[in-house]
Protein backbone atom coordinates (compact mmCIF):
# COMPACT_ATOMS: atom_id res chain seq x y z
CA UNK A 1 0.00 0.00 0.00
CA UNK A 2 1.18 3.22 -1.05
CA UNK A 3 -0.23 7.16 0.13
CA UNK A 4 1.38 9.73 -2.21
CA UNK A 5 2.13 13.01 -0.87
CA UNK A 6 1.49 15.92 -3.46
CA UNK A 7 2.54 19.59 -3.36
CA UNK A 8 -1.28 21.73 -3.20
CA UNK A 9 -0.49 25.46 -3.56
CA UNK A 10 1.90 26.14 -0.54
CA UNK A 11 1.69 22.74 1.31
CA UNK A 12 1.80 19.07 0.58
CA UNK A 13 -1.26 17.38 1.39
CA UNK A 14 -1.96 13.70 2.59
CA UNK A 15 -4.00 11.79 -0.19
CA UNK A 16 -5.73 8.87 0.81
CA UNK A 17 -9.16 7.61 1.21
CA UNK A 18 -8.66 8.46 5.04
CA UNK A 19 -7.46 8.07 8.06
CA UNK A 20 -9.11 6.83 11.33
CA UNK A 21 -8.25 7.20 14.95
CA UNK A 22 -9.94 5.32 17.90
CA UNK A 23 -9.50 5.38 21.53
CA UNK A 24 -9.64 1.79 22.58
CA UNK A 25 -10.99 2.21 25.67
CA UNK A 26 -13.54 4.73 25.08
CA UNK A 27 -14.14 3.77 21.69
CA UNK A 28 -14.42 7.65 20.62
CA UNK A 29 -13.40 7.49 16.87
CA UNK A 30 -12.82 10.45 14.30
CA UNK A 31 -12.20 10.12 10.71
CA UNK A 32 -10.74 12.28 7.83
CA UNK A 33 -11.09 12.02 4.37
CA UNK A 34 -7.95 12.98 2.67
CA UNK A 35 -7.40 15.75 1.65
CA UNK A 36 -11.28 16.75 1.53
CA UNK A 37 -11.51 17.31 6.07
CA UNK A 38 -8.53 18.43 6.08
CA UNK A 39 -8.36 21.24 3.57
CA UNK A 40 -12.15 22.48 5.11
CA UNK A 41 -10.26 22.75 8.39
CA UNK A 42 -12.77 20.10 10.03
CA UNK A 43 -11.12 18.62 13.18
CA UNK A 44 -9.08 22.14 13.20
CA UNK A 45 -6.37 20.87 12.26
CA UNK A 46 -4.59 20.87 8.41
CA UNK A 47 -2.48 17.87 8.14
CA UNK A 48 -2.28 15.00 9.87
CA UNK A 49 1.28 14.35 11.33
CA UNK A 50 3.15 10.63 10.71
CA UNK A 51 6.24 12.01 12.90
CA UNK A 52 9.02 9.82 12.50
CA UNK A 53 11.94 12.74 13.52
CA UNK A 54 11.01 12.15 16.79
CA UNK A 55 10.45 8.23 16.97
CA UNK A 56 6.80 8.82 18.41
CA UNK A 57 3.62 10.02 16.97
CA UNK A 58 2.55 13.53 18.11
CA UNK A 59 -1.34 14.78 18.07
CA UNK A 60 -2.40 18.15 18.96
CA UNK A 61 -4.11 18.22 22.69
CA UNK A 62 -7.32 19.35 20.86
CA UNK A 63 -7.57 16.34 18.43
CA UNK A 64 -7.10 14.13 21.40
CA UNK A 65 -10.35 15.90 23.28
CA UNK A 66 -12.60 14.59 20.48
CA UNK A 67 -10.90 11.25 20.85
CA UNK A 68 -11.79 11.32 24.49
CA UNK A 69 -8.58 11.57 25.74
CA UNK A 70 -8.17 14.21 28.59
CA UNK A 71 -5.14 15.92 29.59
CA UNK A 72 -4.18 14.56 33.09
CA UNK A 73 -4.46 17.32 35.79
CA UNK A 74 -1.51 19.00 36.82
CA UNK A 75 0.01 16.86 39.95
CA UNK A 76 -1.17 13.94 38.03
CA UNK A 77 0.82 14.43 35.11
CA UNK A 78 4.34 14.07 33.97
CA UNK A 79 5.00 16.30 31.17
CA UNK A 80 7.55 15.38 28.28
CA UNK A 81 9.91 17.88 26.39
CA UNK A 82 10.93 16.99 22.75
CA UNK A 83 13.71 18.47 21.15
CA UNK A 84 14.66 18.60 17.65
CA UNK A 85 15.75 20.82 15.03
CA UNK A 86 12.13 22.01 13.94
CA UNK A 87 11.90 23.06 17.38
CA UNK A 88 10.58 22.12 20.53
CA UNK A 89 7.58 20.67 21.85
CA UNK A 90 5.79 20.13 24.93
CA UNK A 91 3.73 16.77 25.38
CA UNK A 92 1.77 14.79 27.48
CA UNK A 93 1.72 11.02 27.25
CA UNK A 94 -1.16 9.21 26.08
CA UNK A 95 -3.33 7.74 29.04
CA UNK A 96 -5.01 5.36 26.38
CA UNK A 97 -3.89 3.26 23.29
CA UNK A 98 -4.89 4.78 20.15
CA UNK A 99 -5.73 2.60 17.17
CA UNK A 100 -5.03 4.11 13.53
CA UNK A 101 -6.11 3.14 10.28
CA UNK A 102 -4.66 4.44 7.27
CA UNK A 103 -6.88 3.48 4.21
CA UNK A 104 -6.39 3.93 0.20
CA UNK A 105 -9.75 2.66 -0.68
CA UNK A 106 -8.68 -0.42 -1.16
CA UNK A 107 -6.14 -1.69 1.54
CA UNK A 108 -5.79 -1.01 5.25
CA UNK A 109 -3.25 0.03 7.35
CA UNK A 110 -3.54 -0.51 10.83
CA UNK A 111 -1.48 0.11 14.40
CA UNK A 112 -2.21 0.42 17.38
CA UNK A 113 -0.10 3.20 19.36
CA UNK A 114 0.48 5.23 22.57
CA UNK A 115 1.16 8.53 21.24
CA UNK A 116 1.72 12.25 23.04
CA UNK A 117 -0.39 14.89 22.81
CA UNK A 118 0.91 17.89 21.93
CA UNK A 119 0.45 21.27 24.74
CA UNK A 120 2.48 24.10 23.15
CA UNK A 121 5.28 24.09 20.42
CA UNK A 122 8.16 26.48 20.01
CA UNK A 123 9.70 25.91 16.69
CA UNK A 124 13.37 26.42 16.97
CA UNK A 125 13.83 29.69 14.34
CA UNK A 126 12.01 31.77 16.72
CA UNK A 127 12.66 30.74 19.92
CA UNK A 128 15.79 29.17 20.22
CA UNK A 129 17.23 31.44 17.54
CA UNK A 130 19.33 28.84 16.10
CA UNK A 131 18.46 25.49 14.75
CA UNK A 132 18.84 22.60 17.46
CA UNK A 133 20.85 20.14 16.25
CA UNK A 134 20.09 15.94 17.01
CA UNK A 135 23.31 14.68 18.49
CA UNK A 136 23.51 11.24 17.30
CA UNK A 137 21.55 8.58 14.75
CA UNK A 138 19.01 7.25 16.61
CA UNK A 139 18.87 3.35 16.71
CA UNK A 140 16.16 3.00 18.21
CA UNK A 141 13.49 3.52 15.69
CA UNK A 142 12.81 0.52 13.71
CA UNK A 143 9.91 -0.56 14.77
CA UNK A 144 8.05 2.58 14.30
CA UNK A 145 9.58 4.35 11.49
CA UNK A 146 7.63 0.79 9.07
CA UNK A 147 4.85 1.92 10.31
CA UNK A 148 5.35 5.66 10.33
CA UNK A 149 6.79 6.10 7.47
CA UNK A 150 5.31 3.62 4.71
CA UNK A 151 2.19 5.62 4.28
CA UNK A 152 4.43 8.44 2.61
CA UNK A 153 6.45 7.71 -0.64
CA UNK A 154 9.41 9.69 -0.91
CA UNK A 155 9.15 12.73 -2.96
CA UNK A 156 12.28 14.87 -3.83
CA UNK A 157 10.93 17.42 -4.47
CA UNK A 158 11.16 20.41 -2.43
CA UNK A 159 14.31 22.66 -1.29
CA UNK A 160 13.85 24.80 1.48
CA UNK A 161 15.01 28.29 2.95
CA UNK A 162 14.22 29.99 6.31
CA UNK A 163 15.52 33.52 6.65
CA UNK A 164 15.53 35.71 9.58
CA UNK A 165 15.68 40.18 9.11
CA UNK A 166 17.50 39.99 12.46
CA UNK A 167 20.23 37.66 12.47
CA UNK A 168 22.16 35.06 9.56
CA UNK A 169 22.92 31.22 10.67
CA UNK A 170 25.17 29.56 8.77
CA UNK A 171 23.75 27.39 5.93
CA UNK A 172 23.41 23.93 7.17
CA UNK A 173 22.56 20.54 5.09
CA UNK A 174 19.29 19.29 6.45
CA UNK A 175 16.89 16.58 5.44
CA UNK A 176 13.36 17.70 4.77
CA UNK A 177 10.22 16.48 6.76
CA UNK A 178 7.30 17.88 6.01
CA UNK A 179 5.18 18.63 8.98
CA UNK A 180 2.47 20.91 8.60
CA UNK A 181 0.08 22.83 11.21
CA UNK A 182 -0.88 21.40 14.61
CA UNK A 183 -4.49 22.81 15.48
CA UNK A 184 -3.05 25.36 17.18
CA UNK A 185 -3.57 28.18 14.75
CA UNK A 186 0.04 28.16 13.24
CA UNK A 187 1.63 26.75 10.58
CA UNK A 188 5.20 25.52 10.44
CA UNK A 189 7.61 23.19 8.39
CA UNK A 190 9.47 21.17 10.63
CA UNK A 191 12.93 20.36 9.14
CA UNK A 192 13.54 17.13 9.64
CA UNK A 193 16.57 14.11 9.32
CA UNK A 194 14.31 11.50 7.90
CA UNK A 195 14.47 12.14 4.24
CA UNK A 196 17.05 10.49 2.57
CA UNK A 197 18.68 13.32 0.86
CA UNK A 198 19.59 16.36 2.70
CA UNK A 199 18.75 19.86 1.57
CA UNK A 200 20.93 23.00 2.17
CA UNK A 201 19.29 25.57 4.14
CA UNK A 202 20.01 29.13 4.89
CA UNK A 203 18.85 30.88 7.95
CA UNK A 204 18.57 34.72 6.77
CA UNK A 205 15.29 36.12 7.85
CA UNK A 206 11.50 34.52 9.23
CA UNK A 207 10.15 33.74 5.63
CA UNK A 208 9.76 30.15 4.86
CA UNK A 209 10.40 29.54 1.14
CA UNK A 210 9.78 26.46 -0.05
CA UNK A 211 11.18 25.68 -3.94
CA UNK A 212 10.06 22.75 -6.00
CA UNK A 213 13.04 21.28 -7.31
CA UNK A 214 11.70 21.74 -10.69
CA UNK A 215 9.62 24.79 -10.67
CA UNK A 216 8.80 28.03 -9.43
CA UNK A 217 9.46 28.82 -6.06
CA UNK A 218 6.30 29.47 -3.37
CA UNK A 219 6.32 31.58 0.15
CA UNK A 220 4.43 30.40 2.81
CA UNK B 1 6.63 -16.24 34.79
CA UNK B 2 7.91 -12.92 34.16
CA UNK B 3 6.48 -9.43 34.71
CA UNK B 4 5.22 -8.92 31.08
CA UNK B 5 3.32 -12.69 31.14
CA UNK B 6 2.02 -11.46 34.32
CA UNK B 7 -0.40 -8.94 33.34
CA UNK B 8 -2.65 -7.26 34.03
CA UNK B 9 -1.58 -7.79 37.33
CA UNK B 10 -3.15 -6.51 40.77
CA UNK B 11 -1.07 -5.52 43.39
CA UNK B 12 -1.66 -3.28 46.95
CA UNK B 13 -1.83 0.43 46.49
CA UNK B 14 1.45 0.59 48.73
CA UNK B 15 3.73 -1.80 47.04
CA UNK B 16 2.92 0.30 43.30
CA UNK B 17 6.64 1.92 44.15
CA UNK B 18 8.59 -1.24 45.11
CA UNK B 19 6.79 -2.91 42.05
CA UNK B 20 7.85 -0.26 39.46
CA UNK B 21 11.58 -0.80 40.59
CA UNK B 22 11.19 -4.15 39.97
CA UNK B 23 9.94 -3.27 36.78
CA UNK B 24 13.50 -1.57 35.78
CA UNK B 25 15.40 -4.80 37.06
CA UNK B 26 13.27 -7.05 35.10
CA UNK B 27 13.22 -5.14 32.08
CA UNK B 28 16.57 -3.90 31.43
CA UNK B 29 17.72 -0.62 30.14
CA UNK B 30 19.61 -2.46 26.76
CA UNK B 31 16.77 -4.38 25.88
CA UNK B 32 14.28 -1.33 27.14
CA UNK B 33 15.88 1.82 26.90
CA UNK B 34 12.06 3.31 26.84
CA UNK B 35 9.98 1.93 29.72
CA UNK B 36 6.20 2.73 30.22
CA UNK B 37 3.39 2.03 32.78
CA UNK B 38 0.23 1.83 32.51
CA UNK B 39 -2.14 1.05 35.66
CA UNK B 40 -5.57 1.62 36.48
CA UNK B 41 -6.27 2.75 40.70
CA UNK B 42 -9.20 0.72 41.87
CA UNK B 43 -9.88 1.62 45.70
CA UNK B 44 -6.52 0.84 47.38
CA UNK B 45 -4.97 -1.37 44.54
CA UNK B 46 -3.15 -0.75 41.51
CA UNK B 47 -4.09 -3.03 38.48
CA UNK B 48 -0.81 -2.44 36.00
CA UNK B 49 -2.45 -3.35 32.47
CA UNK B 50 0.94 -2.90 30.31
CA UNK B 51 4.87 -2.21 30.36
CA UNK B 52 7.41 -2.03 28.16
CA UNK B 53 8.39 -0.18 25.09
CA UNK B 54 5.43 2.35 24.37
CA UNK B 55 4.18 0.03 20.89
CA UNK B 56 4.10 -2.74 23.14
CA UNK B 57 1.89 -1.24 26.19
CA UNK B 58 -0.64 -0.21 23.43
CA UNK B 59 -1.00 -4.07 22.52
CA UNK B 60 -1.13 -4.89 25.54
CA UNK B 61 -3.83 -2.28 27.52
CA UNK B 62 -5.77 -3.46 24.07
CA UNK B 63 -5.64 -7.56 24.71
CA UNK B 64 -6.55 -6.27 28.64
CA UNK B 65 -9.60 -4.62 27.72
CA UNK B 66 -10.31 -7.70 25.57
CA UNK B 67 -10.06 -9.79 28.51
CA UNK B 68 -12.04 -7.76 30.55
CA UNK B 69 -13.80 -5.16 28.98
CA UNK B 70 -15.30 -3.90 32.19
CA UNK B 71 -11.84 -2.18 32.30
CA UNK B 72 -12.74 0.05 30.02
CA UNK B 73 -14.90 2.17 31.96
CA UNK B 74 -11.99 3.07 34.44
CA UNK B 75 -9.66 5.63 33.49
CA UNK B 76 -5.74 5.05 33.12
CA UNK B 77 -2.55 6.43 34.12
CA UNK B 78 0.75 6.45 32.56
CA UNK B 79 3.95 6.58 33.64
CA UNK B 80 7.56 6.48 31.67
CA UNK B 81 10.23 4.65 34.18
CA UNK B 82 12.81 5.12 31.30
CA UNK B 83 13.66 7.59 28.09
CA UNK B 84 16.55 7.57 26.30
CA UNK B 85 17.97 11.13 25.04
CA UNK B 86 19.45 9.77 22.46
CA UNK B 87 16.05 8.46 20.87
CA UNK B 88 13.90 11.44 21.77
CA UNK B 89 15.95 14.00 22.70
CA UNK B 90 13.42 13.58 25.36
CA UNK B 91 13.37 15.58 28.92
CA UNK B 92 10.94 14.51 31.36
CA UNK B 93 9.67 17.47 33.57
CA UNK B 94 8.12 16.51 37.07
CA UNK B 95 6.60 16.88 39.12
CA UNK B 96 3.74 18.96 36.83
CA UNK B 97 2.37 21.18 39.45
Amino acid sequence: MSVTLAMDENYPDICSDSITFLNTRTEDKVSLRMPKDVENGVYEIRSVTMDTGASATIIPEKFGERLGIEKPAAGQREDYVFSGVGGTSLCFYSPDAVAIFVSDGTEQLEKIIMPFFLISYAPSITAEKQLLAQSEYQPYTEEIIPFISPPFEYRDDYTVEIHSPIEKFIPTNRRLKLNVDVGKGMDYILIGRDWQEEFELTFTAETIIIKKKTGGEQKC
Amino acid sequence: MTLLEELPKEIEENQFHSFLEKIKVELPVDEYPELFVHYQKIGQRVLVLAMGKSNQCAEQMVKAFEKNPALKTQKSNSLMLRAPKTKFLLRRIFPCQ
